[in-house]
């Protein structure tokens, strides 16, 4: 994949988005959902099949579904609030200089993304969910910091994508709900096709250039980026709301339940397979190990 | 809280950061700066903090200056009673 294909896919992407922005119609906003809505996939609540979900009646199952569906946003309003910073520290640097054209489109669509899974929490919920993560700064090798953020996008795009498109196709949520994903995965699958083939050019350019340790850490990294991101689906704060006593232990015991680690392999499976495309997922053979390389 | 607590946050650190043996972790070893801990795994070290103190930690400002070392964690996160007084300053 050459620098001029990107430049091309780029150049597309960006009319594309161009022609979305035009044809966009405003979400419409109930004062309230209904008591019964389901706002989350029963399937992909993080305690489906677990004893807990069994014990929970239907209303107990809607209203966890609720507040898994308001940390689903708050996830993305982190998650691209940390792109959008990410992005914008990068427009117009020399390594991205040819696709700023299409970056100022990324950012655009990320910040409406923002407003509408913001005013989904803020008016249902009342809140967001408080952001856990907290990134230390190291020193990096000569574009290992861009290699490893917009690898980590792809990363978080790849798993939100995927619960996007279930949940848009799922006739028992709420309208309201489906549109956002359905709208989300319109605009990601745009910013997927960029990353994957952003990710592949930076990590063909720069990677040869580092040490072999440092190369050779990067897939342990993004592995272990995986399960950290994978534990923000098991959020305290939601059990919680939930009526859940003891939610650090009910996060902790759910994610290492059989049913949710079954579940994140199946879901994950599509991002595993990029990564591996990529060179950037560990191969027993190569030694590779899945503790955190940064 | 007590002195368990600190042995506990010590505990958790000898499993799941890396590279360090027991005799080798005080308080005063630089966890981020020898990335003993990472980012990855701040996250997860809070809901630990959480469970340990019994309250939800303030996460607004929150920078790595809390995560340094041992001795900075305690301080920063673990009610004064289990860190000796010559500390706590």
């Amino acid at each position: 994949m050459s620098n001029t294909t990107l430049a091309a896919v780029a150049t597309r992407l960006s009319e594309t988005s161009v022609q979305a922005a035009l044809d966009a119609e405003p979400l419409a906003w109930p004062d309230a959902l209904p008591d019964d809505a389901w706002c989350m996939s029963p399937e992909l609540v993080s305690l489906y099949g677990t004893p807990r979900w069994d014990a929970l009646d239907e209303a107990g199952r809607r209203r966890l579904a609720f507040f898994e569906c308001v940390n689903f946003f708050t996830l993305n309003i982190h998650g691209e609030r940390a792109l959008m910073e990410g992005i914008t520290r990068r427009l117009y640097a020399r390594d991205l200089a040819d696709h700023t054209h299409y970056l100022h489109h990324f950012l655009a669509e990320e910040n409406q993304h923002m407003t509408w899974f913001g005013g989904f929490c803020r008016r249902y919920a009342g809140k967001i969910y408080p952001d856990r993560k907290l990134v230390l700064p190291r020193e990096h090798a000569p574009g290992e910091e861009d290699v490893l953020f917009f690898a980590r996008v792809l990363v978080f795009e790849l798993l939100v994508d995927t619960f996007n498109r279930r949940m848009a196709k799922d006739a028992r949520l709420h309208p309201l709900v489906r549109e956002i994903n359905r709208r989300h995965h319109e605009d990601e699958s745009r910013h997927l096709a960029f990353g994957r083939l952003l990710v592949e050019d930076l990590w063909r350019r720069h990677a040869p250039n580092w040490s072999e340790a440092t190369r050779a850490a990067v897939p342990g990294y993004m592995a272990a980026y995986l399960t950290a991101t994978w534990r923000e689906y098991y959020n305290p704060d939601v059990y919680k709301d939930a009526g859940f006593a003891e939610p650090i232990r009910v996060a902790r015991e759910v994610f290492a339940s059989e049913a949710a680690t079954a579940r994140r392999a199946e879901i994950e499976s599509r991002c595993v397979r990029v990564l591996r495309e990529l060179g950037l997922w560990p191969t027993p053979a190569a030694g590779d190990s899945l503790e955190a390389a940064s | 809280m007590n002195a368990t607590t600190k042995t506990r946050l010590r505990a958790w650190i000898l499993e799941h950061g890396r590279r360090i043996d027991a005799a080798e972790l005080t308080d005063d070893t630089p966890l981020l700066e020898k990335r003993i801990l990472s980012s990855l795994q701040i996250a997860d070290l809070l809901l630990f903090l959480e469970e340990l103190r019994g309250t939800p930690v303030e996460l607004e400002g929150l920078t790595g200056a809390s995560f340094r070392d041992l001795g900075s964690m305690a301080r920063a996160f673990l009610p004064a009673d289990s860190v000796p007084a010559s500390e706590a300053a």
